[in-house]
């Protein structure tokens, strides 16, 4: 089974570092922000293989952790950073 | 026995499989909206089928529970951060690509 | 359009912190597991229960219990459909990709169901919520317009309206580019 969970685990970090790919050729700073998303649900799938791999429970703790931090980096980034467009309307805002 | 870790391994290397594909849509998909379509299904189906076959082995039952747990959020995150991401680019005035533009190209 | 906003009263709210305990208190027992540490866990339910009846107000809008598995069922259906969607056109060496923004009515109210109806859409086949107008017109990011999308966003609102036990609104049917 061990080779089986390392084989998975080698295999998402090969989509990790394609993912970079992404981020370096942008082209729009939204883009790389998919990218930094990528990481997130990417980051959370091995350290659930990990933590069943190396048998060490807490690192589930930390993947649910990361799929918080992986939205709020999101929502600062649109919230803050891209806010401003050519119109300024108000609408209804989903449940973050 | 050898029946569940065999299907554990199919959902696993399957689960890989969806990552891959995402990813390689991200690089590949004309322009945001569609590269936010790659991202969200692709990868929450690749994360589903790796907790699922997680579970399959889950040692009790909170270890499984907490399992789907993460799998919901990452669902609900990443549904919203798509929209988030797709909403921001449409206010901005980030045109869809369209397959006509390509055409005339 | 009317807000049926209900008067809210001490009960429902008494029916809601408690309601809220439970999910708390279940969340705390996945989250630390076997040997859970109560002495710890009870005082910070009841706290964060009561923080999110005073910040959040009782919902409005209740899942129905027992439609929750067929939802289920359908949703994890169609993820898998999306998947395999996206998969089929990246893989595929002539990217079959026909991207294009329809404005659909939207016919569930307003408040909880129509948050539900843009995050599923975006993890159904083909389809991702852009923005929702004041007017409740949902602009609709579909990734190839020869798919019925309108019949599957129309499918989603009815299964919702369903799990929800709300009524749908009647639109003007189809969608107006």
């Amino acid at each position: 089974m061990n080779w089986l969970l390392e084989t998975v685990a080698l295999l998402l970090l090969v989509t990790l570092v394609l993912g970079l790919i992404r981020i370096w050729r942008g082209p729009t700073i939204a883009d790389r922000m998919l990218a930094a998303q990528l990481f997130g649900t990417t980051g959370v799938g091995l350290l659930l293989v990990l933590a069943e791999l190396q048998q060490i429970a807490a690192l589930r703790d930390v993947a649910l952790v990361l799929a918080l931090l992986a939205v709020m980096a999101v929502l600062a980034f649109v919230a803050r950073v891209w806010r401003k467009g050519p119109e300024g309307e108000t609408e209804e805002d989903p449940p973050a | 026995m050898i029946l569940i870790e065999l299907l554990q391994a199919l959902l696993l290397l399957a689960g890989v499989g969806f990552f891959l594909v995402g990813t390689l849509g991200i690089l590949r998909f004309p322009d945001v909206y569609t590269r936010v379509h790659a991202l969200t299904k692709a990868d929450n189906l690749g994360l589903g089928l790796i907790v699922f076959g997680l579970l399959l082995g889950a040692e009790s039952v909170p270890v499984a529970l907490k399992l789907l747990l993460v799998w919901g959020l990452a669902l609900i995150a990443s549904a919203t951060a798509g929209y988030l991401v797709a909403r921001a680019a449409r206010r901005r005035g980030v045109r869809p690509w369209t397959a006509r533009n390509w055409e005339n190209s | 359009m009317t807000e049926q906003r209900h008067a809210v009263d001490r009960s429902s709210r008494v029916g809601t912190y408690i309601l809220r305990l439970i999910i708390l208190l279940v969340i705390w027992w996945i989250l630390s597991g076997s040997h859970s540490d109560w002495w710890f866990g009870l005082p910070l339910a009841m706290a964060a229960a009561a923080a999110s009846v005073w910040l959040t107000p009782p919902a409005r809008f209740l899942l129905r219990p027992h439609q929750i598995p067929q939802f289920t069922g359908f949703f994890l259906w169609q993820s898998l459909l999306a998947g395999w969607d996206v998969a089929r056109r990246t893989l595929s060496p002539s990217l079959p990709l026909q991207p294009e923004i329809l404005r659909l009515p939207m016919a569930l109210p307003p408040g909880a169901p129509t948050w539900w109806l843009m995050l599923t859409i975006s993890l159904l086949p083909g389809t991702l919520s852009v923005r929702l107008d004041p007017d409740r017109v949902l602009e609709v990011h579909c990734l190839d317009a020869r798919l019925d999308v309108t019949g599957s966003v129309r499918e989603t609102e009815a299964r919702l309206a369903r799990l929800f036990g709300v009524p749908l609104q009647p639109t003007e049917a189809g969608a107006r580019q």
